[in-house]
């Protein structure tokens, strides 16, 4: 028996039987879960799938996975956390029953408890092929939260500095989604990126909003945040200040 | 006027800003800070820590280099804004490494907090100046 196996053995063990369905997650039992994957089928071949996750729950515990295979990329506390749910990405071979299975009860537990669950990163991506079952609810828990009430201040944030500055620059799922303005700060801006991409600073996650103002600058850097994305803006230093009211405005 | 003082002051004129600390970002240290009671020393540690990754952390750094037309120009300047807490954050000109970490409710008025955190700031550098050259 490998060690995925085995870990899959005790994950089984630990987290028992399924558990009865209420509406919420009802999308989660196993055939629900193929005529979700159906119904977003055109969306989900539209979108470029991360790599790897990264999860973290509420007691700080650290799980990479692979998107493509479900294997454990890294798990930064050596005890399995007990919060069942986070697991289930393990699980992505459809010609696999028992695993389908499995998913369907640990991916249920991964909702209820999803609000102490964050996805911190959800890094690079091509894989189109090896996208299992449990690809599904990884997607669609992050379309949720692009719904949500951060989704839309984000998004006029970013229709604001559109109209207002010079330059932006959106960060999507770690690559630059767009970027546009004047030639000179877009350069900036594209080495702001390549600096980003250097530090890794996919692992901050929520919705922020700051604003960084160099010495002797005439321009101010101005940096929104939400779980998946990043926006840069070169605002002029008169108006970061409005720029920041308007953020706290929406 | 004592930098506790200048602290107090500055709080007084604006009652939602919750801490207001000078620190060493060389150190790490608040120095000397105003704030409500019962504060514990991890959340001032914790906005000195902030302050010091806002103002010269390896991004701002970065920010900094491909914004101001002198490579080596510090963030003098960081307001961050959280859904719960807006930190505002001011390091001295020229790489000094003393700084202003302050804490504010979301509903401090930015624009009219920072300019009188700035002066504030300025009376404290130019009043420990005045006191090494004493």
């Amino acid at each position: 028996m490998d060690e995925f196996s085995e870990l899959r053995d005790r994950l089984i063990a630990l987290a028992g039987p399924p558990e009865p369905h209420d509406g919420s997650a009802r999308i989660l039992d196993v055939s629900a879960g193929r005529t979700l994957q159906t119904a977003f089928e055109e969306e989900i071949a539209q979108t470029r799938l991360p790599r790897q996750l990264v999860f973290q729950n509420s007691a700080g515990t650290r799980l990479a996975l692979s998107a493509a295979s479900g294997r454990i990329l890294s798990l930064d506390d050596a005890a399995l956390p007990d919060d069942a749910g986070i697991i289930f990405p393990l699980v992505l071979d459809e010609e696999d029953a028992e695993s389908i299975s499995l998913a369907a009860v640990l991916l249920s537990r991964f909702l209820a408890e999803a609000k102490k669950i964050t996805v911190i990163a959800q890094l690079n991506c091509a894989a189109q092929d090896g996208m299992g079952l449990g690809i599904s609810p990884v997607l669609l828990r992050t379309r949720a939260q692009r719904a949500g009430p951060e989704t839309k201040q984000f998004d006029l944030f970013l229709s604001e500095i559109q109209s207002h500055c010079s330059a932006w620059m959106v960060i999507r799922d770690g690559e630059v989604a767009e970027l546009e303005g004047s030639p000179g700060h877009k350069a900036r801006l594209s080495q702001i990126a390549d600096t980003l991409e250097d530090a890794e600073h996919g692992d901050a996650p929520g919705l922020h909003c700051v604003l960084l103002a160099p010495q002797d600058s005439k321009d101010v850097i101005l940096c929104a945040s939400e779980t998946d994305a990043l926006a840069f803006a070169v605002v002029p230093q008169a108006a970061r200040y409005a720029m920041i009211e308007s953020w706290q405005a929406l | 006027m004592s930098i506790k003082q200048e602290l107090d002051q500055l709080r007084q004129r604006f009652p939602d800003c919750m801490i207001a600390g000078f620190t060493d970002l060389s150190t790490g240290m608040v120095l000397s800070a105003s704030h409500q009671e019962n504060l514990r020393q991890e959340h001032l540690d914790a906005l000195c820590a902030t302050g010091a990754d806002m103002l010269r952390g390896d991004t701002s750094c970065a920010i900094a280099e491909s914004l101001s037309p002198d490579p080596d120009a510090p963030i003098v300047e960081a307001v961050l804004l959280n859904p719960n807490e807006v930190g505002i954050f001011f390091s001295a000109p020229d790489h000094g490494v003393d700084a202003l970490c302050c804490a504010c409710t979301p509903a401090i008025p930015i624009a009219r907090f920072t300019d009188a955190a700035r002066e504030s700031f300025m009376t404290i550098l130019a009043v420990l100046s005045e006191r090494k050259a004493g």
